[in-house]
C-alpha cells in the first residue's frame, strides 16, 4: 500500500511534476474566480502573449545548462527586429528582410560565443559588454534609417503580420512554432550526444575537457542557439506588434531568465531538463494571464511574479533540504533497526 | 622589468584609461575640458557612481544585484511623495535611507537565508519594487518637490556642487572601512572563498546581508541626488541603469567571481562611462550611439584584461621555473654556513 503511494507519487517529487500540479492549482484557481477564464479558445488564443519568451527561453536553457548565461538575449531581439525592419523599409523583399534580421543575431551569437572562448571571461561580463554593444548598435541603425523611435517601422506586409497573428489547424501559428521548437529542443539536449556534453560542461568542466569532445564547439553552438532563438522572437514579436522597433526587446531579458529559473535550470550548470521549462513557459504566462483575468493591474501582476520567483526559488531549495533530511532520518532509523535485530 | 605598484593595481587602467580619454576629446574640442563642463560631468557622474559602489559591495561578495535602478526609483518615489506633503527635509532624508537599507536587507535576506541565488534574488525584487512604485503612484510622475530641496541641486561649495562633495565624502568613507577595517577585509574573504572564511569564524551570512544592504541604502542616497538634481521623480526613473552599474563596477576592475576590486574602481568606472557618453556630443557622434560605446569599451577591457592576466600568468610560470633551476646549482661549491642560512633567507623572502 505504502509503495503504491510512493509509485503514484513519484513523478511529482521530479521538479517538473510539482511544476504541472502547480499549473493545473492555477488554471482552476482562476477558472473558478472566473469561468470566462477556461473558455478553450481564449486560454489557447492567450499564449500568443507569451510563448515567444518561451522560444528564446529553450536554446537559453542549454546555455545555462553548460554553465553559462547570456544577457544580450533582449538586444539581439532588438537586433534582429530592427535589421528586419530597416531592411524592409529600404524595398527588400519581406522574406529576405527576415533573413537578414536572423543573419544578424547568429552573428551576435558568433560575438559572443567568440569573445567568451577567447577570453575566457565570465560569460555574464561578456554578455553583459555585447548587450550594451547589440542594444546601441540596434537603436544606431534606427537612427541611421531616420525611424522614429516611438512608432518603428510599421506597413509591413500582411503575409508577415499573418504569422504571430494568425492561426493553422484552429491554433495560434505562436503555439505551434514553440511546439516544433520544443520537440527539436528536447531531442537535442535529452536525445544526442552533443546535449550530453553540453550537461557535462556545466556538471564539470575540467571532467569534460579531459574527456576529448570540443568544449569550445559545444559552447559556441549553444550561443549561436540562443541568438538564433533570440532572433526567431524578434521576428516573431515584429510580426506580432506589426512594427519593427529598436527598443522592442528591452524587457525581454528578466522575463526569460525568470522561466528558465523556474523551469529547473540551475544557474550554475549541469541540472535542468527542456520539459520543464516548456511547462514553466505556461505556468508563468498562464500565471499573468490569470491574474490580469482577476482584475489586478500590470503593477501588481509584475509584484507578483516577483514574489513569486523568489518564492519558488527559496522553495525548491528549502524542499530538497527537507527531503534529503527526510531520507537521511529514515536511513538512520532503519540502520538502527537492523542493528537491533541483529543484536537480539 | 619592475612594474610600479600602483601600475599593476586592476584599477590603474580603468584611471588611465579614463585620464588619457579627457586628454584626447580634451585635444580635439578644448570646451570639454574647462572647468565648468568638468564639473558639469562629475555632477552627472554622481547617481552612475553611487550606485556603481553599492553593485560593486555586492559583486566582491560574489553575488550580483540587479535591482539598484528600481530601488532608487522606489525610494526616489518615497521621498518625493514626503517632501511634497511637507515632511521635513531631514526627516524625509533619513527615511529614505532607512527605506532603501531594508529594500537591500531584503534581497540579502533572501540570497544568504532563503538560499535564493542572488541573480534570481535581485531579478524578482527588480520587478517587484518596480511595480510597487507604479502602485503608489498610480503611474504618474511626482512633481512639486520643494523649491527648498531642490536648491541643494545648485548649491556650490568651492567651486562644485555640495552634491558632488558629499557622494565623494561618502564613497571616500566606504574606501576606508573597505581598505583598512575588519569588515572590509571580511567582505573581501567572504567573496575569495566563503567556505573558508566562514571556518576562520567571518560571519558569511552577515556580511552578504551587510552588502546587500549598503548597495540599498546607495541607491536610496542616489534617490535623493536624483530628487535635487532633477526635480521630479517618474516610475521610469532608474530604468535599466542597473547594468550601466555592473559595467562601471566592472570596467572599474571589480571581478564577477568575488573578492577582487575597489570602490575605488568602480567610482572612476562610473565617471568613465559618464566620460565617454558625454564626450560624444563634443565629438560630433549621435547621441544613440553610447550604448554601442559603452559596450565596446567594456569588451575591450575584458580582452585587455584576459591577455595581460594570461600574460602575467605566463611570466610567473617562468619565474617559478627559473627558480627550481637554483638548488641544482648549489653543491657545486660548498658556501659557508652563514652564507646558506643567508641564501635561505633570502630566497624564502622572496617567495613570499
Amino acid at each position: 500500500m505504502n509503495d503504491r503511494i510512493r509509485v503514484l507519487l513519484a513523478p511529482l517529487a521530479r521538479w517538473e511534476g510539482a511544476l504541472v500540479v502547480v499549473l493545473a492549482v492555477e488554471i482552476l484557481v482562476f477558472g473558478a474566480l472566473n469561468p470566462r477564464f477556461l473558455d478553450p479558445t481564449r486560454l489557447i488564443g492567450s499564449t500568443s502573449d507569451f510563448l515567444y519568451l518561451g522560444i528564446i527561453a529553450l536554446p537559453l536553457a542549454i546555455v545555462m545548462m553548460t554553465g553559462g548565461i547570456d544577457i544580450s538575449i533582449g538586444s539581439i531581439v532588438s537586433l534582429s527586429a530592427i535589421v528586419t525592419g530597416v531592411l524592409f523599409a529600404n524595398g527588400t523583399n519581406i522574406w529576405l528582410a527576415c533573413v537578414g534580421g536572423l543573419a544578424a543575431a547568429l552573428l551576435a551569437g558568433l560575438v559572443n560565443g567568440g569573445a567568451i572562448l577567447l577570453t575566457g571571461a565570465n560569460p555574464m561580463v561578456i554578455t553583459l559588454g555585447t548587450q550594451f554593444l547589440f542594444a546601441g548598435l540596434a537603436v544606431g541603425i534606427s537612427g541611421l534609417a531616420n525611424v522614429s523611435s516611438f512608432e518603428g517601422i510599421s506597413g509591413l506586409p500582411d503575409g508577415f503580420v499573418e504569422i504571430g497573428n494568425g492561426k493553422t489547424f484552429g491554433l495560434p501559428n505562436m503555439l505551434l512554432i514553440f511546439g516544433v521548437a520544443a520537440v527539436v529542443f528536447t531531442v537535442l539536449l535529452h536525445g544526442t550526444s552533443f546535449g550530453r556534453q553540453a550537461r557535462l560542461i556545466g556538471a564539470n568542466p575540467r571532467a569534460a575537457v579531459y574527456s576529448g569532445f570540443s568544449v569550445g564547439r559545444i559552447t559556441l553552438t549553444g550561443y549561436l542557439l540562443t541568438a538564433l532563438g533570440a532572433g526567431v522572437a524578434g521576428l516573431l514579436l515584429t510580426s506580432y506588434l506589426a512594427s519593427a522597433r529598436a527598443d522592442i526587446g528591452s524587457s525581454v531579458l528578466m522575463p526569460v531568465l525568470t522561466l528558465v529559473v523556474i523551469g529547473g535550470v540551475s544557474m550554475f550548470g549541469g541540472e535542468g531538463t527542456i520539459g520543464g521549462v516548456v511547462i514553466a513557459a505556461f505556468v508563468i504566462g498562464f500565471l499573468q494571464q490569470g491574474l490580469r483575468f482577476a482584475g489586478m493591474t500590470e503593477s501588481q501582476v509584475a509584484v507578483a511574479t516577483g514574489t513569486a520567483l523568489v518564492a519558488v526559488a527559496s522553495l525548491r531549495w528549502w524542499t530538497s533540504h527537507a527531503a534529503e533530511r527526510f531520507k537521511n532520518q529514515r536511513a538512520r532509523r532503519r540502520r538502527a533497526l537492523l542493528a537491533d535485530v541483529a543484536a537480539s | 622589468m619592475r612594474v610600479p605598484a600602483f601600475l599593476r593595481a586592476r584599477e590603474a587602467v580603468t584611471i588611465i584609461g579614463a585620464l588619457l580619454f579627457l586628454l584626447v576629446v580634451g585635444l580635439v574640442q578644448s570646451r570639454f575640458v574647462e572647468v565648468g563642463n568638468l564639473v558639469r560631468m562629475a555632477n552627472s557622474a554622481v547617481i552612475l557612481a553611487l550606485l556603481a559602489a553599492g553593485v560593486a559591495l555586492v559583486i566582491i561578495t560574489r553575488n550580483i544585484d540587479v535591482s539598484v535602478g528600481s530601488t532608487m526609483a522606489l525610494t526616489g518615489i518615497l521621498g518625493g511623495l514626503m517632501l511634497r506633503d511637507g515632511v521635513p527635509a531631514a526627516l524625509t532624508v533619513l527615511a529614505v535611507v532607512a527605506a532603501g537599507a531594508a529594500l537591500g536587507a531584503i534581497n540579502g535576506v533572501g540570497v544568504t537565508y532563503g538560499h535564493v541565488p542572488s541573480i534570481v534574488m535581485t531579478l524578482g525584487t527588480l520587478g517587484a519594487y518596480r511595480g510597487i512604485s507604479f502602485i503608489i503612484t498610480g503611474g504618474h510622475s511626482v512633481e512639486n518637490i520643494p523649491a527648498s530641496y531642490k536648491r541643494i541641486g545648485t548649491l556650490e561649495v568651492l567651486g562644485m556642487p555640495v552634491l558632488v562633495w558629499t557622494a565623494l565624502a561618502l564613497l571616500v568613507a566606504l574606501m576606508l572601512v573597505m581598505a583598512r577595517t575588519r569588515t572590509g577585509r571580511h567582505i573581501y574573504a567572504t567573496g575569495d572563498n566563503a567556505t573558508g572564511a566562514h571556518l576562520i569564524g567571518v560571519r558569511t551570512n552577515g556580511m552578504v546581508v551587510l552588502a546587500f544592504t549598503a548597495s540599498g541604502t546607495l541607491a536610496a542616497v542616489a534617490a535623493l541626488v536624483f530628487l535635487a538634481q532633477i526635480g521630479s521623480v517618474s516610475n521610469q526613473a532608474g530604468m535599466g541603469i542597473e547594468m550601466r552599474a555592473i559595467a562601471a563596477a566592472v570596467i572599474g576592475g571589480v571581478a564577477l567571481s568575488g573578492g577582487v576590486g575597489s570602490i575605488l574602481g568602480a567610482t572612476f568606472g562610473a565617471v568613465f562611462i559618464t566620460t565617454v557618453t558625454s564626450s560624444l556630443s563634443f565629438l560630433g557622434i549621435p547621441g544613440f550611439w553610447a550604448d554601442t560605446v559603452i559596450g565596446a569599451i567594456l569588451l575591450a577591457a575584458l580582452f585587455a584584461d584576459s591577455r595581460v592576466r594570461a600574460g602575467l600568468e605566463r611570466r610567473r610560470r617562468a619565474a617559478r621555473y627559473r627558480t627550481d633551476e637554483v638548488p641544482g646549482d648549489e653543491p657545486v661549491e660548498p658556501p659557508p654556513a652563514a652564507a646558506v642560512a643567508e641564501s635561505t633567507r633570502v630566497t624564502s623572502g622572496g617567495a613570499s
